[in-house]
């Protein structure tokens, strides 16, 4: 099978390296934008992997080739951006990671999963601080992908149940945190907050007159 | 010179490398441990000089009274005398600082003053402040070394600066209190002088649950901006 490889961000380019030489492939070409993925004759692929891919990638592409992405979340749920943030803030810390029939849909809220499709899981530890997340989220998504290799062309897509709620998207903005709220929150909380905000996240922080000071490594310790 | 240079944290190892190059010195001998330093002086030594860095066990009289011993101090001394004198300069919103070469005296940090070299306590954790101390003790020691003993020292006035016990680890924690009435600089400066290898500044809520907070940085407002 011949596949276009969609992610420009460091670790996606492991997980590329991580599947590239699975035994079902007969051609593998990495793309580092959409032009370049449309610069390719898309027709003569058979898959389009995304990888960490927050944009669109339009009509043109969806339309023409099967496409899937990786998703860390129990979607439906956190299906409208920052996942993890949004998850660990909720004080959830075991949680799914999908593939996901990537469509385009202009006039869908949603991101990229208009056909609430998946088809391969693994469970995603959140316990940790951003950095053991991040690894273990390169992990799973090798695992996933070359499951998804495995079972090819055999796919059974499954599809996820509707959640009306929609949780939306963090912004830097939301990275600052008042000081009165920051006083009302319990330890756990305040770990959460900062831990999901850790590097490479606009990090945490409270501001005054003085200046603005960021969190950008936290730890807990439950009472004994 | 003979000198024996006792320090065992990571930063006092550092400027004992620093030093064992210097050509001054004729025999250059150094002591990590406690136990170490009392079984050597059970017997007479031929030192010149004995160097104690960030050394924490009291130094036996009948060592201070028969040698030269000297010791390095993160302050202006006589200011910050005694335990923590980093925590508690950063704490007390001091930026601008000396490290004092000084003779060890039965009083803590009272002994006559060598030496004085500049040093900055800005920096977002205590590594780069151990870094800005290892490059400012070895400058004092290097011009110690190349100068004695025609080196004079001077009287410590005591009647002025300050003195402080050693922290505790419970002094890390911050208060909800605390938190609403330090202003975010404060904050930070609490927390920066409390970065590893120390006891962490921490939240405790009212369930005993810990939140450590052990990395921070600082965008300071300027005045005009304010």
């Amino acid at each position: 099978m011949k596949i276009i490889f969609l992610g420009k961000r460091e670790w996606a380019l492991k997980i590329y390296e991580g599947i590239r030489n699975h035994s079902k492939i007969s051609k593998i070409v990495l793309a580092e934008s959409h032009e370049e993925t449309i610069s390719y004759n898309i027709q003569d692929y058979d898959l389009l992997i995304t990888c960490g891919w927050s944009e669109e990638i339009g009509a043109e592409i969806a339309d023409n080739i099967m496409s899937i992405g990786v998703h860390c979340a129990e979607l439906d749920r956190y299906s409208y951006g920052t996942p993890i943030q949004l998850q660990i803030i909720d004080g959830i810390t075991i949680t799914k990671h999908r593939i996901f029939h990537f469509t385009h849909d202009p006039e869908s809220p949603r991101a990229h999963t208009h056909n609430r499709l998946f088809s391969h899981e693994v469970d995603l530890d959140l316990s940790g601080n951003m950095t053991e997340i991040l690894r273990q989220m390169i992990s799973t998504s090798i695992v996933l992908f070359n499951q998804y290799l495995n079972d090819y062309p055999n796919i059974d897509w499954k599809e996820w149940p509707e959640e009306k709620i929609v949780r939306e998207k963090r912004t830097p903005r939301d990275s600052k945190i008042n000081k009165g709220e920051l006083i009302s929150m319990s330890a756990k909380e305040i770990y959460n907050l900062f831990r999901c905000l850790e590097a490479p996240y606009p990090n945490g922080y409270i501001e005054d007159d003085t200046g603005k000071l960021f969190f950008k490594k936290v730890g807990f310790e439950k009472k004994r | 010179m003979n000198l024996l240079v006792c320090g065992y944290r990571d930063w006092a190892k550092e400027v004992i490398r620093n030093l064992s190059s210097n050509e001054k010195i004729k025999v250059f001998e150094s002591i990590n441990d406690h136990k170490k330093l009392l079984e050597k002086f059970s017997k007479p030594q031929k030192f010149d000089v004995i160097l104690f860095i960030g050394w924490s066990w009291i130094i036996p009289k009948n060592i201070t009274d028969q040698y030269l011993c000297i010791g390095i101090h993160p302050s202006d001394l006589p200011d910050f005398r005694g335990g923590s004198p980093i925590q508690n300069q950063i704490i007390n919103g001091i930026t601008k600082s000396k490290v004092s070469l000084f003779t060890l005296a039965s009083k803590i940090d009272s002994g006559e003053i060598w030496l004085k070299d500049d040093l900055s306590l800005q920096g977002d954790d205590m590594n780069s402040i151990f870094n800005k101390i290892i490059k400012s003790s070895t400058n004092l020691l290097n011009d110690f070394i190349e100068r004695y003993p025609d080196i004079q020292s001077s009287t410590q006035n005591l009647t002025e600066g300050s003195y402080f016990k050693r922290r505790k680890p419970e002094q890390s924690k911050l208060t909800k209190n605390d938190l609403e009435k330090m202003s975010v600089k404060s904050i930070y400066n609490f927390i920066r002088c409390l970065t590893d290898p120390y006891p962490n500044a921490y939240f405790e809520d009212d369930k005993g649950d810990k939140v450590f907070f052990k990395e921070v940085s600082f965008i300071e407002k300027s005045k005009n901006n304010a």
